[in-house]
């Protein structure tokens, strides 16, 4: 199965800004306390938000499925800004699902370069946007949350159908990057904590699709090689013999 | 069986040949067998064919313009075979994913591996068949997949198709008064 010693981070700086988009759809989830809900809306419960100071309305917020296409009447940026809640905190994340047109470049992802790839990328990233050592995201890099473990389960998770909270079985859900192609076609990136933001919200998720198309051009471009298998023809007679005495 | 009955097949032929390569549509798989397996597996049964959607939904033709990857349908259900490594290997499960794994009562890890490609139609003639499985996989996925078909192959072949003479001598015993 795949191995978790290949968790070394490509680098994708060539990459960078000369990527197409390969990203086909986005879902976002987001954790928070609301004062108001966007109309038409409807909170997931959550337990693992906590506040302690009263909010209005405290869960998740798991979007439709929206596009890439900035001008589209579901673009992924127009919904965050409609639906970014208005408390955050440390017990509160942002996953983010993306789906490809295809199985293959689903496949290519699924290296345990890719999570060690946005790990590496968003800690630069969060040093470029200046965020204070308390960052919750500091938390998450370093690998001290439990909920986006730096372990690679690739292909367990795609077998997964079920949404199970088990944070220790072979195979669980709660990995930087989980593979969650058997439940939803999509890989979803759980590394991120809400920000206080919607700006910066914005730019977390931006960024998450930069380095993705980036890594799947940086990837080297030869054609993967076939698996063989072939048999012989034994045509060579077995002769068993069996002698009864009477 | 007498020996002038046994279908000779000269030595180093091939009896199968697999490729499987990761695509846009999932997993290509390409099967090509000795036309020996393919009248095997057809004569399992009564040479009924079935369409393979009608069993499971992840194989597919290459193209949706493409005919309907037809089957052959089965007489009785052969029993899985049992590996060495404790896997089992089967040809019953048409339109499924080539391997399924478990855990067996003991909680262990246990493979099903799916050989009923075999039961394709045409994968003696021209190039064989190559169809689409729905799925995604690590490249290590995929080499496990390719040793456990192999594998499996070997066990299915030697069981079911390999020739073999079984002469029973009834001999009288030498006894002393």
């Amino acid at each position: 199965m795949a191995k978790q010693k290949d968790w070394i981070p490509l680098n994708i700086d060539k990459q960078r800004g000369k990527a197409r988009n390969r990203v086909y759809r986005v879902g976002i989830e987001l954790e928070g306390g609301w004062d108001k809900l966007a109309p038409g809306t409807r909170l997931v419960h959550d337990g693992s938000v906590i506040f302690t100071m009263p909010v209005n309305a405290i869960g998740e917020l798991p979007s439709g499925v929206l596009d890439t296409v900035n001008g589209s009447p579901t673009y992924w940026g127009s919904w965050l800004k409609v639906n970014h809640p208005h408390h955050v905190n440390h017990t509160c994340g942002m996953h983010v699902h993306l789906s490809f047109k295809t199985a293959f470049a689903y496949n290519k992802l699924m290296t345990a370069q890719y999570p060690a790839t946005v790990l590496q990328e968003f800690k630069q990233w969060a040093k470029k946007e200046g965020l204070d050592e308390d960052h919750p995201i500091w938390y998450r890099l370093a690998g001290k949350s439990r909920y986006c473990q730096h372990k690679f389960f690739a292909d367990e998770q795609v077998l997964n159908k079920e949404k199970d909270h088990n944070q220790d079985r072979a195979g669980h859900r709660y990995t930087v990057i989980n593979y969650a192609y058997g439940r939803y076609s999509t890989v979803e990136c759980r590394l991120l904590p809400m920000f206080d933001h919607v700006d910066r919200s914005a730019r977390a998720v931006q960024e998450l699709l930069d380095i993705t198309n980036a890594f799947l051009l940086a990837l080297p471009d030869k054609r993967e090689r076939k698996q063989h298998i072939e048999h012989e023809v034994d045509s060579e007679l077995d002769r068993v013999e069996t002698r009864i005495y009477v | 069986m007498a020996d002038d009955l046994v279908e000779i097949v000269k030595r180093g032929e091939t009896s199968l040949t697999v490729s499987l390569v990761r695509s846009a549509g999932g997993l290509t798989v390409s099967v090509k067998t000795h036309p020996t397996v393919e009248a095997f597996i057809q004569g399992l049964g009564s040479g009924e064919q079935m369409d393979v959607k009608a069993s499971g939904n992840y194989w597919r033709p290459l193209r949706p313009d493409h005919p309907p990857l037809m089957a052959y349908v089965l007489g009785d259900n052969p029993q899985p075979l049992s590996l060495d490594s404790g896997d089992v290997c089967e040809i019953i499960r048409v339109g499924h994913p080539l391997i399924i794994d478990r855990a067996d009562i003991n909680g262990r890890k246990q493979s099903q591996i799916n050989l009923s490609f075999l039961r394709l139609v045409g994968t003696s003639e021209g190039p064989g068949v190559t169809f689409n499985v729905r799925g995604v996989h690590t490249y290590e996925a995929l080499t496990r997949m390719r040793e456990l078909i192999g594998e499996a192959y070997k066990r299915f072949y030697r069981t079911y198709m390999k020739p073999v003479c079984m002469n029973i001598v009834v001999s009288t015993s030498e006894t002393s008064v």
